[in-house]
């Protein structure tokens, strides 16, 4: 059988609720691209010759995939900026080769809830963002100090980033490749656990939980305004909202349902009256957390599983709803063979993709060590079994 | 297993009342009772943390928030336990995040109820290398090792570090147990571990089961 449809429109398929021709496949790629390319880590991250060479091997050599999606730029600021922690780089701190790792520690302080909560004279679609910089400015030293040199330096920088996506995503679009989402940003309960650290947070949760939760309601206009802008440039408008610490390997249902919850659902309900979709990465088990879910709006969501959740129950819920992307595990990839790998995706297409609303991913991030005849196997199951007659 | 029968103080704890745990940890101090009794009950208290968690009651929220109440109420009595003789502790481990790995947050998850639950562990951080498991191995003589890893790298470094352990000729005297994100039973196989601890709760059963031989409570 043959593809009927364009990348996009399959990619629209999906999110609608319609059958497309076939289930479309969009793995994350993180460090598999510079493993498999050959090049290193920290290459990936400073050098975009090699990042481009190391697209094309991948894409040329094991795909084709159905959609691109946020990768690494020059400049790491677009990936603190969506998580603004600690961290220590390959080539930098850590050595070419590894990953870039997060060091969690405690960087939000009680006062950053009620400075959220009652902003001053910051504008309301200011407030996430002038607080994202505030972070950085106690995580990042590649920065100046000074708030009245930080601010406009850092800016630029994002802008220069983006203005890299957007290029990289017309590059890609010309070949037919469309970009999996425009924006992309963490959740603002999320955003407090990891910058709180788990457990003060947790701690938070018992003490403060009123506190959580409105501070987490005023950052709801700021998340859409950005969202809007940095996708408008890009030129995707779709968002990509990374929620981990909202799912039930941290929090419990009640939990998620009155502190996390609400502004989850006017980030969504928000965004999607302006015309956007949104891409809920749901790192973590989701299990509990599913059938509110119900509540966001409708044919506007796509699920990204880990490999945590049950994705199979996941899809009883959530069919006539929202999509469901993912879940290939990491583990598979890395240590398993073809003929599992194989197993497993068919699996995935009869059973998540039934009816549509369904695309083929890995569990978050594909590792660096998961075997190439993997990757290979994962691409190529959506042509062997995801045509839908 | 059921929840254990709890004393007041238990259950403030199992209840997650910080302040109720406070005042009577205060009350049994100055009524002179020994700290280790008041100890055993905290730790019965925690024993149903574990317990409601296990069953899907409580999550990873509620054991952490827990394990700080306990440890506040510790801190008032660990010099009183001095005082009188030292705390006999339930056994004893090693554990680290491997090579390769800087992330600690699971690790030191596990530490801390391991630690609530009466274990000594010995605590080797992170980006451990295999030569400094062995070593701390040969200098302890603990019966049983726990591996962390966050990232699926750390699968190959599991694998050496157990490689390691067995080449040193420690491995018929040591049990190894894994955990961390993107493990699972899997990467257990495929690195020789005896156990996969799926969360902190599970590590803390693994850990009663192979060091003090009962089932968890």
């Amino acid at each position: 059988m043959k593809d009927t449809m364009s990348k996009e429109e399959r990619l629209q398929a999906v999110f609608r609720l319609q059958v497309p021709d076939r289930v479309p496949v969009a793995p994350l790629l993180g460090y598999f691209l510079s493993k498999y390319s050959g090049i290193t880590s920290a290459e990936l991250w400073s050098d975009e010759k090699k990042r481009m060479f190391a697209w094309e091997k991948f894409y040329n050599e094991l795909g084709p995939i159905d959609a691109i999606y946020h990768d690494n730029s020059s400049e790491p600021l677009s990936q603190l900026w969506t998580i603004p922690m600690k961290t220590l780089w390959p080539g930098k701190e850590l050595p070419p080769t590894a990953q870039a790792q997060q060091m969690e520690a405690e960087v939000m302080t009680i006062e950053d809830y009620q400075s959220l909560i009652h902003p001053g004279i910051i504008p309301k679609t200011q407030v996430y963002g002038i607080f994202l910089t505030k972070i950085l400015r106690r995580t990042y030293t590649g920065l100046p100090q000074n708030l009245i040199l930080m601010i406009p330096t850092l800016y630029w920088k994002l802008f220069l980033d983006t203005l890299w996506f957007r290029s990289f995503r017309k590059l890609w679009e010309k070949r037919g490749v469309p970009r999996l989402w425009g924006s992309a940003l963490m959740a603002p309960f999320d955003n407090f656990s990891l910058l709180r650290s788990i457990a003060p947070f947790s701690r938070d949760i018992f003490q403060r939980p009123d506190e959580i939760a409105a501070a987490a309601n005023a950052c709801v206009d700021s998340f859409v305004f950005l969202s809007e802008l940095v996708a408008g440039i890009i030129g995707t408008k779709r968002t990509w909202i990374f929620l981990h610490r909202s799912s039930n390997s941290f929090i419990s249902p009640q939990q998620f349902k009155s502190l996390s919850f609400p502004s989850l659902q006017a980030i969504t309900s928000k965004l999607a009256a302006k015309g956007f979709d949104l891409i809920l990465h749901c790192d973590g088990n989701w299990d509990k957390n599913l059938e509110i879910m119900l509540d966001l709006p409708p044919r506007k969501c796509l699920f990204q599983f880990d490999g945590t959740s049950d994705i199979f129950r996941a899809k009883e819920i959530l069919k006539g709803h929202s999509s469901i992307y993912g879940d290939v595990p990491a583990e598979l990839l890395a240590t398993g063979n073809p003929g599992e790998v194989d197993q497993y995706c068919r699996k995935l297409i009869e059973i998540v993709g039934r009816g549509g609303g369904f695309c083929l991913g890995s569990g978050c991030e594909l590792a660096p060590d998961a075997k190439p005849e993997n990757v290979r196997v994962m691409l190529a199951s959506v042509k062997k079994y995801g045509y839908y007659a | 297993m059921g929840e254990p029968d709890l004393t007041e103080l238990g259950k403030a704890l199992a209840d997650l009342q910080e302040n109720l745990v406070e005042r009577l940890v205060a009350r049994e101090i100055e009524k002179k009772r020994p700290p280790l009794e008041i100890i055993n009950e905290l730790s019965s208290g925690m024993d149903a943390v574990g317990s409601r968690y296990k069953q899907g009651e409580y999550y990873l929220t509620e054991l952490l928030f827990s394990g700080e109440i306990f440890q506040s109420a510790m801190s008032r009595l660990k010099p009183l336990v001095a005082a009188s003789g030292g705390r006999q502790f339930t056994g004893k481990l090693i554990m680290g995040t491997v090579k390769g790995d800087i992330h600690d947050l699971g690790k030191n998850i596990v530490v801390m109820l391991l630690e609530c639950a009466g274990f000594e562990v010995i605590d080797l951080g992170v980006d451990v290398a295999p030569e400094t498991f062995v070593k701390a191995l040969q200098d302890s003589q603990v019966p049983l090792i726990g591996l962390s890893s966050l990232i699926s790298t750390g699968f190959d470094s599991m694998k050496e570090t157990i490689a390691a352990i067995t080449q040193a000729g420690l491995r018929p005297s040591v049990k190894i147990m894994i955990g961390g994100g993107p493990t699972s039973e899997g990467v257990k196989n495929y690195a020789g571990a005896d156990f996969y601890g799926p969360n902190a709760a599970a590590a803390v059963d693994i850990a009663r089961s192979v060091l003090t031989g009962s089932a968890s409570r």
